[in-house]
C-alpha cells in the first residue's frame, strides 16, 4: 500500500487532526472570532469525517502502515463515537459559558482530539497503539472535565479523573508489557495464537495476570465495579456537554476497544483452547456485571443531582453491556455490540435532554425540574420515550437490546444473571421515573424564559424517534453481526 | 402490509393519540377520543357479530407480517371468540370512559392522549397471536397508567401509582424473563406454535429440579396474578382503583383486570397444560379464598370507591374457579364473568363517581337519601349493584351460576366456600344502597341535581346491556363457544 492509498484510508483520522490544529489556531488569528465558530469548525470536521468514515464501512479490511487496522468493527464504532462527539459539541456550542469565562475554544479542540484518540484506540491490533488511543482519549477527558476553571466541582473532578484515570492506565500498560513478555509481539492476534498454546501447556498464571491488569485498566475507563468510585463525582464535577462526551463517546469507544481486545487475544482460544480457564473468567466477568448492575441502580436510586444520576445510571447500563461480553463468544459479542449502539443513541437523547431542562430550570437538582414537562412538553415526551429505551420497554430499541442480552446469557448457561438484570431494571425503571415524573406531576414554580435552544431540541426529539424506529431491530443486529465478525481473524 | 379490521383496531387508537399532538382547538381532544372509540366499538361488534364464524373455535382474521424473521417473531394478529368478545368490552369501556371524562379540564390533550395509548396497548394484547407482539402490547399499558393514576388522581395519587408501577413491573419482569426462556429455546413467538412445542420439553431437567415447562407456567402465572389479581399479590388495586379518576377507575376495573385473565388463559395455561392441572386444585382454592377475601374486605370499607374496589377482588376469584375446573360450563361461565365484571363493576365505579360529584365525599357513613334525591342515578345503581350481587335476569347470575354448576364436580369445597362469598357479596352491596339511596338526605349535602343526559347515557348503556344478557346469555355464549371447546381440548379433563 503506496503512502497515498493510506492517506486515503485514514482520511478521517486525518481530517480530525488537521481539525484540531485549525481550532487550536482559529482563535490566535482571528483576534475578533466569535465564540461560536471554533464549534463550527469542530462540527464542519466531525461531519467530514463521519462522511468518509461512512464510505469506510464498505470498503472492506486492512492494515494501514502496520499499526492501524481498518475494519467493520472499528469504522462502526468511529462513527458513533463521531457523532456522539458531535451531538456533546453540539450542546457546548449551545452552552452559555458566563461572561469574562472563556474557554470554548479548548473545549472543541479537546473534544477533537479525544475523538482522534478514540480512533486510534478502537482501529488497531497493534497494543502499543491501543495505549496511545487510551491515553489520547484519557488526557483530553481529564482536560475536558477540568475546563471549567472557574468552577470548584469542576478542578476537584478533574483531579480525580486524573488520579484514577493513571492508575488506570498504569495498570493497562503493565499488562501490555506482560502480554509484551508472554507473546513476543505487540500484535494482538500473534499474542492471541502464543496464548492459546501456553494454556494448552497448563500455565495460567503467566494469562491471568495480565487479563486481570487489562481487565482493571478497562474497568476503570468503563467504571466497572470495583473501579467505579470515579464515575459519580466526576459526573457531577463536568458541566453537561463534556457530561454527553463521557457518557457516550469515551465510553463506548473504550467499551468497543473492549470486546476487541477480548476478541482478538483470545479469539483463539475461544473455540475451545480456553479450556478449563473459560468458565473462571466467564463466572468473574459475569460477577462483575451482575455487582456493577445492581450497585449501579441502587445507588442511581437515591440520588437528587441530576448529573450523579446519569453518572450512576451509566455504571448500571455498563453492567449490562458486560454480560454480551461475559458470555465470550461470538452471540454474546453480537448482543453486547447491539446494546452498545443502542445505548449510545439513548445516552445522547437523554444527556441532551438533561442539558436542555436544567438550562432552563438554571438548577441540575432534580427538584428544580418540577413541571418543565408541561411547558416544553417535545422535550418532556421523548425523555420519556428515551428512557423508556433506558429502562428496555417497549416499543424501543433498548428493549430489544436488552431482550437479546438476556436470551444470549440464558442460552450459555447464566440463567441467575438474567434474574440479577430481571431485578435491576425494575430499579432502573425506578430512578427513570423519578426523573420523569417531576415533570409533569407537580406543579411549576416560576422561572425565567431563556432562549429555546432549538438544536438541542431538535437533538432530543430525534434521539427519540430514532429509538423508536429502531424498534425494527433489523439494521441494529445487522450492524453488530457484521462488526463481531470483521473481528474475527482466523 | 394491507391492514385488516384487527390491524384498524390497534392503529385507530394509536392515530388518536398521535393526533393530540397536534394543535388542537378546545374539545377537540374528547372529540377525536369519542370518534376513535365509537369507531373501534362498531368495528369490533361488526367482527364479532357478523365477521367471524361462530362455527370456527380458531383465530379468524389472521393478519401476519415478518418482523424479526430469524427469532420468530412476527406483527401476527389474529382474533378468536373469547378475545372479540374482550375486544367489544373494551371499546365499550373506552367509549364510556371517554364519554364520562367529558368535562375532564386539566389538559385534556394529555389525557385523553394517554388513554388512547392504553387502549392501543388492551387491544393490541388482546388480538396478539405472537407471545413478543403480546408482551410488547402490555406494556405500552404501563406507562400511561401511571401518568394518568399519577396526574389526575385524588390526594394519594402518588402513592398509589408507584404501587400500580412496581406490582405491575415485578409482573412483567417475570413474563420478561419466561420471553427470555422461550426466545433461547423455541425459536418462535407463535402462540399456537409454543402450544405444540412448549409441553414437549417436559423431560428437560430444567433449573431447581422443576421443569422447564413448569418454570414457564410459574413466571407468566404470576406476572398475570398481579393484573388479575389474585391474592396476595393484590395490594396495588384499592390503593389505585380508589386514587384513579372515576373514568380511569372504569377503565382499570372494567378492562385492565381482564388483561390478567387474558393472559392466563390464552398463554400461562394453555402452554403448559401440564403444569397447569397440577397446580389446578391450589388455583381453584386461591380463587374461592379471593372470592370470599374479597367480600369480606369489601364488608369492612367505609369508603364506597374501595368497597366496589374489593369487590372486584373477588369477581375474579370466580374467574379462576371457573376456568380451573376446565368444564365446559365452568369455562363459559368464567369467560361470561370476565365481560360481565366489566359491565357492572364499571357502573359502581361510574355512580360512585356522580355521587362524589355531588356529595363532596363518598363515605358511606355520611351519605342517605339520594334515591329520592336522584331516582335516575337510583334505577341505574339499583341495575349496577344487582349484577355484581347476581341477581337472575340480571347478567351477573348465568355468568356466577355458570361458575357454580360446572365448578361442582371438580372441586366442590371451592364452590361451597364461594357461595359463602355471594352472600357476602350481597350483604355488603345491599347495605352500602341502604345507606347511600335511603333514608333522609344528610345536612352537609346541599342541593343535589339528578343524572344529566350524557351521564345517564353514560349508565344506560352498559346498564341495558346487563338486562340483554341477564336474559339472553347466549347471545355471547354461542360466540365462544366453539373457543372454549378448542381451549378446552389442550388439557385432558380433570373429572372423567
Amino acid at each position: 500500500m503506496s503512502a497515498l492509498d493510506s492517506l486515503l484510508w485514514l482520511m478521517p483520522e486525518a481530517i480530525l487532526a488537521l481539525g484540531a490544529c485549525v481550532v487550536l489556531a482559529w482563535d490566535l488569528v482571528f483576534k475578533k472570532a466569535r465564540p461560536w465558530e471554533s464549534g463550527a469548525v469542530g462540527l464542519t470536521c466531525l461531519a467530514g469525517a463521519s462522511f468518509f468514515l461512512f464510505q469506510r464501512l464498505g470498503w472492506g479490511e486492512a492494515d494501514v502502515l502496520g499499526m492501524v487496522r481498518v475494519d467493520f468493527h472499528g469504522t462502526l464504532f468511529q462513527l458513533a463515537v463521531a457523532l456522539s462527539a458531535a451531538a456533546a459539541l453540539i450542546l457546548e456550542m449551545a452552552d452559555r459559558h458566563p461572561p469574562g469565562r472563556e474557554g470554548r475554544t479548548e473545549t472543541v479542540f479537546l473534544l477533537m482530539a479525544g475523538v482522534l484518540g478514540a480512533f486510534f484506540l478502537l482501529g488497531t491490533w497493534n497494543l502499543m497503539m491501543l495505549y496511545l488511543g487510551f491515553e489520547g482519549l484519557g488526557l483530553a477527558v481529564y482536560a475536558l472535565v477540568a475546563v471549567r476553571k472557574w468552577e470548584k466541582d469542576s478542578a476537584e473532578a478533574g483531579v480525580k479523573a486524573l488520579v484514577y484515570g493513571a492508575l488506570s492506565s498504569g495498570l493497562m500498560l503493565y499488562g501490555i508489557s506482560l502480554l509484551y513478555g508472554l507473546g513476543g509481539s505487540l500484535d494482538l492476534r500473534e499474542i492471541g495464537l502464543e496464548t492459546a498454546r501456553v494454556l494448552a501447556s497448563g500455565h495460567v498464571v503467566e494469562v491471568a495476570v495480565p487479563f486481570l491488569l487489562l481487565l482493571a485498566g478497562f474497568g476503570f475507563k468503563l467504571a466497572f465495579l470495583p473501579f467505579h468510585f470515579w464515575a459519580p463525582d466526576v459526573y457531577q464535577g463536568s458541566s453537561t456537554p463534556v457530561l454527553s462526551f463521557l457518557a457516550v463517546a469515551s465510553k463506548v469507544a473504550g467499551a468497543a476497544a473492549f470486546l476487541r481486545v477480548l476478541a482478538g487475544w483470545l479469539a483463539a482460544g475461544l473455540d475451545g483452547g480456553l479450556g478449563e480457564v473459560l468458565a473462571p473468567t466467564i463466572w468473574i466477568l459475569a460477577a462483575i456485571a451482575a455487582a456493577t448492575m445492581l450497585l449501579g441502580s441502587l445507588a442511581a436510586l437515591k440520588q437528587k443531582n441530576l448529573h450523579r444520576l446519569l453518572g450512576w445510571s451509566s455504571v448500571a447500563q455498563g453492567g449490562f453491556f458486560l454480560i454480551g461480553v461475559a458470555l465470550l463468544g461470538r452471540y454474546g459479542f453480537e448482543a453486547a455490540s447491539a446494546y452498545l449502539l443502542v445505548y449510545g443513541l439513548t445516552m445522547i437523547g437523554i444527556v441532551a435532554a438533561a442539558f436542555f431542562l436544567s438550562r432552563k430550570s438554571g438548577g441540575l437538582q432534580l427538584r428544580t425540574l418540577r413541571g418543565l414537562g408541561r411547558t416544553h412538553p417535545w422535550v418532556g415526551v421523548s425523555l420519556v420515550i428515551l428512557l423508556a429505551s433506558l429502562v428496555g420497554l417497549p416499543p424501543t430499541a433498548g428493549f430489544f437490546a436488552k431482550w437479546l442480552l438476556l436470551v444470549r446469557a440464558w442460552e450459555g448457561g447464566l440463567g441467575w444473571l438474567v434474574m440479577v438484570a430481571g431485578l435491576s431494571t425494575i430499579l432502573t425503571l425506578v430512578y427513570a421515573l423519578r426523573l420523569a415524573r417531576p415533570l409533569f406531576l407537580e406543579s411549576e414554580t416560576d422561572r425565567p424564559s431563556g432562549s429555546n435552544l432549538w438544536p438541542v431540541q431538535a437533538l432530543v426529539v430525534g434521539a427519540a424517534a430514532g429509538v423508536v424506529a429502531l424498534f425494527h431491530f433489523t439494521p441494529v443486529l445487522d450492524l453488530a453481526r457484521k462488526s463481531v465478525e470483521s473481528l474475527r481473524f482466523f | 402490509m394491507n391492514p385488516g379490521p384487527l390491524s384498524c383496531l390497534i392503529l385507530l387508537p394509536l392515530l388518536g393519540a398521535v393526533a393530540q399532538f397536534l394543535p388542537l382547538r378546545r374539545g377537540a381532544s374528547r372529540g377525536i377520543a369519542i370518534l376513535v372509540s365509537l369507531l373501534c366499538l362498531g368495528l369490533a361488534s361488526w367482527c364479532l357479530f357478523i365477521g367471524m364464524d361462530p362455527a370456527v373455535g380458531g383465530m379468524q382474521f389472521v393478519e401476519r407480517t415478518p418482523w424479526l424473521p430469524e427469532f420468530g417473531i412476527a406483527w401476527l394478529l389474529g382474533a378468536d371468540g373469547l378475545s372479540l368478545i374482550l375486544l367489544l368490552l373494551s371499546s365499550l369501556i373506552f367509549f364510556l370512559a371517554y364519554l364520562a371524562s367529558w368535562k375532564e379540564k386539566r389538559t385534556p390533550r394529555a389525557y385523553f392522549g394517554l388513554l388512547l395509548l392504553v387502549q392501543v396497548g388492551v387491544h393490541g394484547v388482546f388480538l396478539s397471536g405472537d407471545l413478543f407482539l403480546f408482551f410488547v402490547f402490555w406494556e405500552l399499558v404501563l406507562l400511561p397508567m401511571f401518568f394518568l393514576i399519577g396526574g389526575w388522581g385524588g390526594e394519594g395519587r402518588r402513592s398509589a401509582a408507584w404501587k400500580f408501577l412496581l406490582f405491575t413491573l415485578s409482573g412483567s419482569v417475570l413474563f420478561l424473563i419466561a420471553l427470555v426462556i422461550l426466545g433461547a429455546k423455541a425459536g418462535t413467538f407463535d402462540i399456537a406454535a409454543l402450544r405444540e412445542l412448549v409441553p414437549g420439553w417436559g423431560g428437560d431437567p430444567g433449573w431447581l429440579g422443576i421443569s422447564l415447562p413448569s418454570w414457564i407456567f410459574g413466571l407468566l402465572f404470576l406476572s398475570f396474578a398481579v393484573k388479575l389479581p389474585v391474592f396476595p399479590i393484590h395490594t396495588w388495586l384499592p390503593a389505585a382503583h380508589v386514587e384513579a379518576p372515576t373514568p380511569v377507575s372504569v377503565v382499570l376495573a372494567g378492562v385492565l383486570l381482564k388483561l390478567g385473565a387474558y393472559g392466563m388463559l390464552r398463554v400461562a395455561f394453555p402452554l403448559s397444560p401440564g403444569a397447569f392441572q397440577a397446580a389446578a386444585g391450589c388455583l381453584a382454592a386461591l380463587g374461592a379464598f379471593n372470592v370470599i377475601y374479597g367480600a369480606w374486605a369489601a364488608f369492612a370499607q367505609k369508603d364506597f370507591k374501595r368497597m366496589v374496589a374489593y369487590s372486584s377482588i373477588g369477581h375474579m376469584g370466580f374467574f379462576l374457579i371457573g376456568f380451573s375446573a376446565l368444564s365446559f360450563s365452568g369455562m363459559a361461565g368464567a369467560g361470561l364473568q370476565l365481560f360481565v365484571h366489566g359491565l357492572s363493576a364499571g357502573m359502581l365505579f361510574l355512580v360512585v363517581g356522580a355521587i362524589q360529584a355531588r356529595a363532596g365525599h363518598r363515605h358511606l357513613d355520611r351519605l342517605g337519601g339520594l334515591g329520592a334525591a336522584m331516582p335516575r342515578l337510583h334505577a341505574l345503581g339499583l341495575v349496577a349493584i344487582f349484577t355484581s350481587l347476581g341477581l337472575p335476569a340480571l347478567a351477573g347470575f348465568p355468568a356466577e351460576a355458570l361458575v357454580l354448576f360446572g365448578s361442582w364436580d371438580a372441586f366442590p369445597v371451592a364452590v361451597a366456600l364461594s357461595l359463602l362469598g355471594i352472600l357476602l357479596t350481597g350483604w355488603f352491596l345491599v347495605g352500602a344502597h341502604r345507606k347511600a339511596f335511603t333514608g333522609p338526605l344528610p345536612r352537609g349535602i346541599g342541593k343535589v341535581v339528578d343524572l344529566g343526559a350524557r351521564e345517564t347515557l353514560v349508565l344506560a348503556i352498559p346498564a341495558g346491556l346487563c338486562i340483554l344478557l341477564g336474559l339472553w346469555p347466549a347471545l355471547l355464549l354461542d360466540r365462544m363457544a366453539a373457543t372454549l371447546e378448542l381451549l378446552r381440548g389442550g388439557f385432558p379433563p380433570l373429572v372423567p
